[in-house]
This record gives C-alpha cells, sequence and structure tokens, in this order.
C-alpha cells in the first residue's frame, strides 16, 4: 500500500490545530454531502445478495454501503440486534454468520452473499425460550438489558466453542467482546456458565441459607 | 460513508488488475476497511471483494508453516498445527481484538491494520502538519503539537524524531520477529518480500507504508519452523486485561544450548510504527548465558534509540520490563498453555 490516503482529505483543514479539532466533531452529513458531490452514486453501487436468515431464505436490494446491522434493523426491520459503538468495540451487534459469531456493525452486507446469519430473533424455539435466554432471566443478567442480544449471541458461541465450561476465567477472557455499560458481568458470567453445565442452575439472588442477623452484619 | 461501487471477481488474477490500493481498495473481513470507511478517512470509489479468491488453508511446507492470506484469525489460532505447537503465534493471534472480530479478520488484512491514533480517525486532524513535527523541538513554531497533543497511540521507537502512529497489531510482531515473508501476488505473477522489508517506517507520511504495489494483493504468509517458535511467548500488557490494544508488547522465542543462548528472537509491539524486529536485542542474547542481567542488557539495547514524545517516557522502562519479564517466562517455565495465560492476564503467575 502506497499510503497515500489521507492527504488530500485533510489539505483544506491543514493548520487547523490539533486543540481546536479536538473540540468538536464536525456533523458528519455536511462531510458526507461536501466529499460526495463529485461521486454520484453510479448503478454499481447498489447489489443483490441472497441471505438464509434465522432459516428462511431471503434475498435483498441493498446499497454497497449497507452494513448487516442496518439491513437487519432498517431494511427487515428486526432490531433484536442492537447498534452500539458501530466501530466494533462494543459487541451489542453480536450475529451469527455460518455458525460463528461475528459483528454485524463491521460485516459489509454484500460480502456474506449466500451465507446464513442467525440473530437473537431466531434462537428461541416458538415461545420457549433459548436455554441462556431463560438463564439470563433467571440470573438477572442485564440491568438496561441494551447489551443483553449481543452477551447472549457471543454467550451461545462461546458454550459451543467449549470456553465457557472450564475456569471462569476462559469465560470472561472469551466474552470480553462485550461490553455492559451497567457492569452485569458478574451475573451474565454466571448466566453462561449455568447454561454451559459449569454451575449448578440456582437464581443467584437466593440464598440458601436463612437470613438472619449474623448474615446481615 | 461515501458511495462505491462493490464487485466480486471470480478469480484472483482479475481482482488484482482491479486493485489498487487508493481507488479501489481490497476488503476480506473488512473490520479494518469497514470502521475506516464510515469515519469517510478511506473513500475508495470502489471495493473489490478478495475473500472468496484466496486460500484459506494452513499446512506446513518445506519446514514452513504457509497460511492462505484469507485464513481468519481464530481459524489460525485453533489450527492442530499452530495450537498447542506454536506457543508465541497462537497467543499473538487470541490476545488480540475479540473473539467475534477474530471470527472474521483475514491474516492478510490484519497485517496491514491501520494506527488507531486519533490523528488518522478523525478526518479534521491535519495530520501533513503532524507528521513533519519534530518532538519536543525548540524551534516549534507553536504550542499546538506541545502541551495537550494526543500522544496515546504514537511511536516512542523507530520515529525518526517524528510525531507518528504506532502499528496497533499482535500477530505481525510475532511474524517479522520470527522471520515472516510473505507472497504478493498480481497479474504479473508472484514475488516472496521478507516481513521484516514489507513494513517501511514513515517517512514524512504519519504512518508506516508497506511494499504492497497497485495491483498486489497478499495471498500467502510464511512462517519457518525454527527451534526458537517452538518455546516462545507472547506477552501482552495493555490498560484491561482484555480486548485492548497493546501499550506494549513482546514475541520472543529462545532456542538454548545448555545454559547458553543458541539462537533468539524478539519483537516489540505497541511501541513502533511498524511490527518492530529487534536485532539488537536479538544480538545481545545469543552466545550468553541466559541470566537476568543478559536480558537487561538485551532490554536496553532494544530500546537504546526510544524517543518518546512528551507523555509516553513511562513507555521506555514499560517496555524493557516487558522484554525481560518474557524472556524469563520462556527461560524459568517454557512455553505457557491457555490456562496459563488466562490466568496471567488475569494477574496471578
Amino acid at each position: 500500500m502506497t499510503n497515500s490516503d489521507g492527504v488530500r482529505r485533510r489539505d483544506f483543514l491543514k493548520g487547523v490545530g490539533a486543540a481546536a479539532a479536538a473540540s468538536g466533531i464536525v456533523v458528519a452529513e455536511d462531510k458526507d454531502h461536501a466529499a460526495a458531490a463529485g461521486q454520484k452514486p453510479t448503478s454499481r453501487s447498489k447489489v443483490t445478495i441472497a441471505l438464509t436468515l434465522n432459516g428462511k431464505k431471503k434475498s435483498f436490494d441493498i446499497d454497497s454501503r449497507t452494513t448487516l446491522v442496518d439491513l437487519l434493523r432498517e431494511n427487515e426491520q428486526m432490531t433484536g440486534t442492537k447498534k452500539g459503538c458501530d466501530q466494533g468495540a462494543c459487541g451489542a451487534c453480536t450475529v451469527h454468520i455460518n455458525g460463528k459469531r461475528v459483528l454485524s456493525c463491521l460485516t459489509l452486507a454484500a460480502t456474506i452473499d449466500g451465507e446464513e446469519v442467525l440473530t437473537i430473533e431466531g434462537i428461541s424455539d416458538g415461545e420457549t425460550l433459548h436455554p441462556l435466554q431463560d438463564a439470563f432471566l433467571r440470573c438477572d443478567a442485564y440491568q438496561c438489558g441494551y447489551c443483553a442480544p449481543g452477551q447472549i449471541m457471543s454467550g451461545i458461541a462461546c458454550i459451543k466453542e467449549g470456553h465457557a465450561a472450564k475456569s471462569s476465567e476462559e469465560a470472561r477472557e472469551w466474552m470480553s467482546g462485550n461490553l455492559c455499560r451497567c457492569s452485569a458481568y458478574p451475573n451474565i458470567l454466571v448466566a453462561l456458565r449455568q447454561t454451559a453445565g459449569a454451575e449448578p442452575i440456582s437464581d443467584p439472588a437466593i440464598r440458601t441459607s436463612p437470613v438472619t442477623k449474623e448474615t446481615l452484619s | 460513508m461515501i458511495p462505491f461501487s462493490y464487485e466480486e471477481p471470480q478469480s484472483l488474477a482479475t481482482a488484482c488488475s482491479k486493485i489498487d490500493h487508493r481507488d479501489a481498495m481490497a476488503i476480506a473481513g473488512g473490520t479494518t476497511l469497514v470502521d475506516l470507511m464510515k469515519l469517510n478517512v478511506l473513500t475508495p470509489k470502489s471495493v473489490i471483494h478478495v475473500r472468496k479468491v484466496l486460500s484459506s488453508s494452513v499446512e506446513t511446507r518445506d519446514d514452513q508453516l504457509v497460511i492462505g492470506a484469507a485464513c481468519t484469525m481464530a481459524n489460525l489460532a485453533d489450527h492442530p498445527l499452530v495450537n498447542g505447537k506454536l506457543p508465541v503465534v497462537r497467543q499473538s493471534l487470541i490476545l488480540a481484538a475479540s473473539p467475534q472480530i477474530r471470527n472474521m479478520a483475514t491474516l492478510g488484512g490484519n497485517l496491514l491494520q491501520r494506527t488507531r491514533s486519533a490523528y488518522y480517525r478523525h478526518t479534521d486532524m491535519p495530520v501533513e502538519h503532524e507528521s513533519t513535527q519534530k518532538i519536543n523541538s525548540a524551534d516549534s513554531d507553536g504550542d499546538e503539537f506541545g502541551e495537550g497533543v494526543e500522544t496515546s497511540l504514537l511511536a516512542v521507537l523507530g520515529n525518526n524524531g517524528k510525531l507518528v502512529g504506532m502499528y496497533p497489531g499482535d500477530f505481525a510482531v510475532t511474524f517479522v520477529a520470527f522471520g515472516g515473508q510473505l507472497v504478493l501476488a498480481s497479474p504479473d505473477g508472484e514475488r516472496t518480500v521478507a516481513a521484516r522489508d514489507f513494513y517501511q517506517a514513515p517517512e514524512g507520511s504519519f504512518q508506516y507504508t508497506t511494499a504492497l504495489k497497485p495491483n498486489e494483493v497478499i495471498k500467502e504468509l510464511r512462517l519457518p519452523m525454527t527451534e526458537t517458535l517452538k518455546n516462545s511467548l507472547y506477552l501482552k500488557i495493555r490498560e484491561r486485561s482484555s480486548y485492548a490494544f497493546a501499550l506494549a508488547s513482546c514475541s520472543v522465542g529462545l532456542h538454548m544450548n545448555g545454559d547458553r543462548i543458541a539462537a533468539a528472537n524478539v519483537g516489540l509491539g505497541g511501541l513502533a510504527p511498524i511490527p518492530w524486529h529487534s536485532a539488537e536485542a536479538e544480538q545481545a542474547l545469543v552466545g550468553e548465558i541466559a541470566s537476568d542481567e543478559t536480558f537487561a542488557r538485551a532490554a536496553n539495547a532494544a530500546l537504546a534509540d526510544a524517543n518518546p514524545p512528551s507523555g509516553l517516557e513511562f513507555k521506555v522502562p514499560l517496555a524493557k520490563n516487558t522484554i525481560v519479564r518474557a524472556l524469563q517466562i520462556v527461560r524459568d517455565r517454557g512455553p505457557l498453555n491457555d490456562e496459563q495465560l488466562w490466568a496471567m492476564q488475569h494477574g496471578r503467575g
């Protein structure tokens, strides 16, 4: 790569100064419009792809820029998959492609033509929840719940990969791609490890011994 | 994101002929490209999908580990030729990014990941100005690059006295340290380039360049299966125990002859604008007794030319201690298994 990128686009801002530039984020739409003015979408910026989405074959006519998370949420109105950071840092958008957990926000939909996508909407058996969904309810493994679909999709893969049932350190390591701003990590870990069979199924909030003056003090 | 045309060529030769790495960029996993296109930092007119026309196989050939460029980080880390056999290779893969990203990112793309510095990732940053700015220079005409400069992801080693972006990757550190080679394909045929020559330190630019020419695509990675590769470690120091870029990292391998070091490999991450091979550290190790004193000499040799921007001075002793500790672990405990690695990552052992 000749690494010539990044010079021309910055010429007009030369001399602005780092401190000033860092003080605010320029409105993205304005930049898009300015840059796109000389570069009209061509017919080839539209693509047609076929996916097996939660077991059903579907075809999509999409803009080439469409990421998988946008295809799910905007085109299919499947809003279970959450858009958190939209830059591959938080894991809220985790789905499975061909059985492997990936980030749908960094997946250009055009690149997965013909592949199988599984989302949070596709893991229950009708009204019967997936065991990990059940465990999240039982263990209260969330507060606001925004990261939960990503945690559950990542957790299902983590269990399948064999990283959830050994040490809790290993489980934590292999779940580190999913952030939780409410920091519900202890209960997420318990839900994951109960589902993986590493810990007995129970509600971590229920004490096994009676509450006494001594246990409260 | 700027509109672009999308193409899926049916052969590698066709793909190569279309790709110039400027207006027509290659996409495989997309973990770097899609991210930077959303930020309008990269604005290709066309995007060429290469994952399906590249091999993703892993095999041994002539005492070399041969990796197809489309192999994902996860698949290489879990491959029977790597898992349990080549510790530093597995460790520099599984300590990078997150499980989701490792399932997506291909090795070819991973080698080319861009600096994470805000001066590259923000389109308002006057990067050109930055790259010619001398570190802590007395003749600086303004103070915008002195106090308040965001230095956290800038290079402290091999920066030629300039503010340049740090190379953030992990696997490439191992790849240069252990003498990896790249097979580059083009419509004219193939050529092989040593990883140590592939990466070129910035000269007048904010970050590294590579030997990759327009119409060339990384086709294959080759890693010699040396004795040092089997007795090796990747030690990564970061601000949280997982899913973070390295503050300093070290790929080391030792081949012992009694208590003397017969062969050594040392690579450094999180410090330089390119994945850093420390020939100086290796020279200080080979033929010597594997003592703490020898290790300290190697660490000092590796960082002798460090030139940290203001605020990054801590990285010099941090890097030295990382090198010494990595060498001690290989000497005293030998290769670590995953369980020992997690224990270490979480502050035990």
